[in-house]
């Protein structure tokens, strides 16, 4: 009995012997090895990233990056949930413009601390503000762009070349339309494509940055005529339309182009990657949403997709910022961009595929994506507003002035810059 | 000591022992979300962070706030109420046609029955998915009949012109429950003893009279059951609106009903903002509709039921 009982105090003395030493262990290691853990919601870039943030850690052999993605749906309160906790990851992935609000608290202001992010364009910066104090709290990783995809083929057997007025792109589709090809693939059924519609049509003819950032100071509102006039000019795309273009959704109209049914669609830069899969064969290109008059700007309405941010109590702050640092480098924005096909923000960065650059260098003439950057920050958004309007308007049953004024309504509701004026 | 002792060998504390696990269950699975749902419809609540207690602030801004929440929500009212009559009263007659169709000793009985029935087995996917394309404007069979037979007047985008998408997702909802309803009606007339039929003949009862005075009054349980799973199944509906108009009810909301708006509010269809308060309010007052509208029509047809 006796012995049993020593028996079982050195056992047990043994693991507490062997848990301590390992602990020791990894402190040691530790010390040496810092490990930063970078939180996103792209499961899909799980396999990429090891790849793009290889470049950083052969340049810091004593930081490591573990990329963690969560499931896109939870992510943000997974996130929120770990800050709130008082843990939270490094590094984090964070949604732009209205999504980032409630981290900005957990969050490391940026400004003068990445001098590289003075390079960013401002559209590009916009969506990592802060809403309240107009501070930097991300490294923004993606711009999404908007315009009007042709197809090539079309054409050229039709002997069209790139409009350069909105008069020129109606005379197109009339054109197409007459030889009995569907110009436009566009329809109505998703209220949100309709929405881009607009905004590939619109900031030619409301006035592009200039109105977005008089609208959102509260200096004008929606139901001034520039934005009324880019509504009606939106209207003319109706006869050109696929027929009974209300039951023609999101997906239908991607079918359309990539079948080669439709000659032209108005829609985003994500949309590049889609379209070579499915239509390996599809030959095309892209040019911005034509301008009034020759010779003026040709505006690209564009977004932040999302920028990196960092944890303002992460235990590991030198390394953290330098690898904030790293995500501002072109050693990340080159590999990020041919490696995930996606329009990087950092300045400078070349594109190989064609079309991808096509967006690049139409991007210089960006101007905000109205509805998402000013007014998807509060419910109603100003996006769900727009488009139900737009598929009125599109339907006949309101008119322009009415969109603009049922817009400008529900914006009333909640945003502030309008309420002081009223 | 002694009554406690004999309180544990009672027939009365064996009997709460088993029904321990159900009650665990309904607790956790009914009761707790039932009440904290409840709970949650008192406070202003974005989805991660519960702001403040607001009282009844939310069910106010719903019911008569006069903003753009408040006309979905009357806006979906509307087109519950809509798909209640409709689908109610023609599943009802359909169901019942049918099933006395059915109960004549036709030829090819059998095959009929499975063959009404093989939608209710089909999934809400498969069937939005199948009628998403059969009703497609430009490569859609429905259209291109429409078309080959001239009646270019009807020539619609069926699932995106803001007056017939919700009544066509109604009868694609009627078509694909239509079956259940026959077969609950059909197993009610097999019950109907065959001597009441006999004797009605014999006191020489035709078709209409017998079927108002003998076979309706018989099959009021049969009735009640597909009334009621009718009208829970309208005011919940979602996934049929979801497969064809997409979670918004598209295009504009011609087709939204409290159930998409309450996932769009409560989990946000768009754009990750939601109001989990508000979507607690609304589901709230789903089940207040819900319960007195099935309180109602039980209570009247109860009253009308005859006991053989």
């Amino acid at each position: 009995m006796k012995y049993e009982a020593r028996f079982t105090r050195f056992v047990v003395y043994l693991i507490a012997a062997t848990l301590a030493l390992s602990v020791i262990g990894i402190v040691g290691l530790a010390q040496e090895k810092v490990t930063l853990e970078m939180w996103s919601w792209r499961p899909e870039d799980a396999d990429v990233y090891p790849e793009i943030l290889a470049a950083f850690e052969s340049t810091h052999p004593n930081i490591d990056v573990v990329f963690k993605p969560f499931k896109n749906t939870e992510y943000p309160s997974v996130l929120l949930t770990s800050l709130e906790a008082g843990e939270g990851p490094d590094i984090m992935q964070l949604k732009s413009y209205g999504g980032l609000q409630v981290y900005t608290k957990y969050l490391k202001a940026l400004d003068g601390e990445i001098p590289a992010l003075e390079g960013f364009t401002e559209s590009a910066l916009s969506g990592a503000r802060g809403r309240e104090d107009n501070v930097i709290y991300g490294v923004p990783f993606a711009t999404q762009g908007l315009g009007i995809y042709y197809n090539t083929k079309i054409f050229e057997q039709h002997g069209i070349s790139e409009p350069s007025t909105w008069d020129e792109f109606l005379a197109i589709c009339q054109e197409l339309q007459d030889n009995g090809v569907m110009p436009l693939a566009n329809g109505g059924k998703d209220g949100w494509a309709l929405e881009v519609v607009f905004a590939v049509v619109g900031p030619a003819f409301y006035g592009a940055t200039d109105f977005y950032n008089a609208v959102t100071a509260g200096d004008t509102t929606f139901e001034d005529p520039a934005f009324v006039r880019a509504l009606e000019k939106t209207l003319e795309l109706k006869p050109y339309m696929p027929p009974g273009f209300m039951g023609v959704g999101y997906q239908d109209q991607r079918a359309l182009f990539y079948n080669e049914q439709a000659a032209m669609c108005l829609a985003g830069a994500w949309e590049i990657g889609g379209f070579k899969r499915e239509n390996p064969d599809l030959e095309f290109g892209i040019f911005a949403g034509p301008p009034e008059a020759e010779g003026e700007i040709a505006y690209v309405s564009s977004f932040t997709d999302g920028s990196y941010g960092m944890n303002k109590d992460t235990s590991h702050p030198a390394e953290a910022l330098e690898f904030m640092t790293f995500l501002t480098s072109l050693e990340f924005g080159q590999p990020f961009t041919d490696l995930l096909a996606q329009l990087s923000c950092v300045p400078g960065v070349v594109c190989s595929d064609p079309q991808l650059n096509t967006f690049i260098e139409l991007s210089a003439n960006a101007t905000p994506y109205i509805t998402l950057c000013g007014f998807r920050w509060e419910l109603p958004s100003g996006s769900v507003v727009i488009q139900g309007g737009l598929q009125e308007m599109f339907q006949g049953s309101l008119s322009p002035e009415e969109v603009a004024s049922q817009l400008q309504e529900a914006m009333e509701e909640w945003y502030k810059p309008f309420q002081n004026g009223s | 000591m002694k009554t406690s002792q004999q309180f544990f060998y009672s027939k009365r504390f064996a009997i709460a022992c088993f029904l321990i696990p159900a009650a665990v269950l309904f607790a956790v699975f009914i009761l707790y979300p039932f009440v904290s749902s409840f709970l949650y419809s008192l406070y202003e609540w974005d989805g991660l962070t519960r702001i403040r207690f607001v009282g009844l602030q939310n069910f106010r801004t719903l019911l008569f706030g006069g903003q753009e929440i408040c006309h979905r929500f009357w806006n979906a009212v509307e087109h519950n109420a809509f798909a209640l009559v409709f689908v109610t009263s023609l599943q009802m007659c359909l169901g019942m046609s049918m099933a006395l169709l059915l109960f004549q000793k036709l030829k090819g009985r059998r095959f009929f029955q499975t063959l009404f029935f093989l939608p209710v087995v089909l999934s809400v996917v498969i069937v939005g998915f199948l009628f998403n394309l059969l009703l497609h404007p430009i490569w859609g069979v429905f259209n291109q009949l429409i078309r080959l037979l001239g009646f270019t007047d009807f020539y619609f985008p069926w699932l995106g012109n803001p007056k017939t998408v919700l009544p066509v997702i109604l009868l694609v909802s009627v078509w694909r429950w239509a079956g259940f309803s026959t077969m609950v009606f059909l197993a009610g007339l097999s019950g109907i003893p065959k001597s009441i039929l006999e004797a009605a003949d014999l006191d020489g009862a035709k078709g209409l009279t017998k079927l108002r005075t003998i076979t309706l009054p018989l099959l009021v349980p049969q009735i009640l059951i597909v009334l009621i799973l009718t009208i829970t199944g309208n005011l919940m509906m979602f996934d049929m609106v979801y497969a064809l108009a997409g979670p918004a009810g598209e295009p504009h909301y011609s087709a939204d009903v409290l159930g998409t708006l309450f996932y769009r509010t409560a989990f946000g269809g768009k754009y990750g903002l939601t109001d989990k308060g508000l979507g607690a309010a609304i589901a709230v007052i789903m089940l207040i509709i819900m319960g007195v509208i099935s309180i109602v029509a039980v209570r009247a047809l109860q009253s009308r039921r005859v006991e053989l």
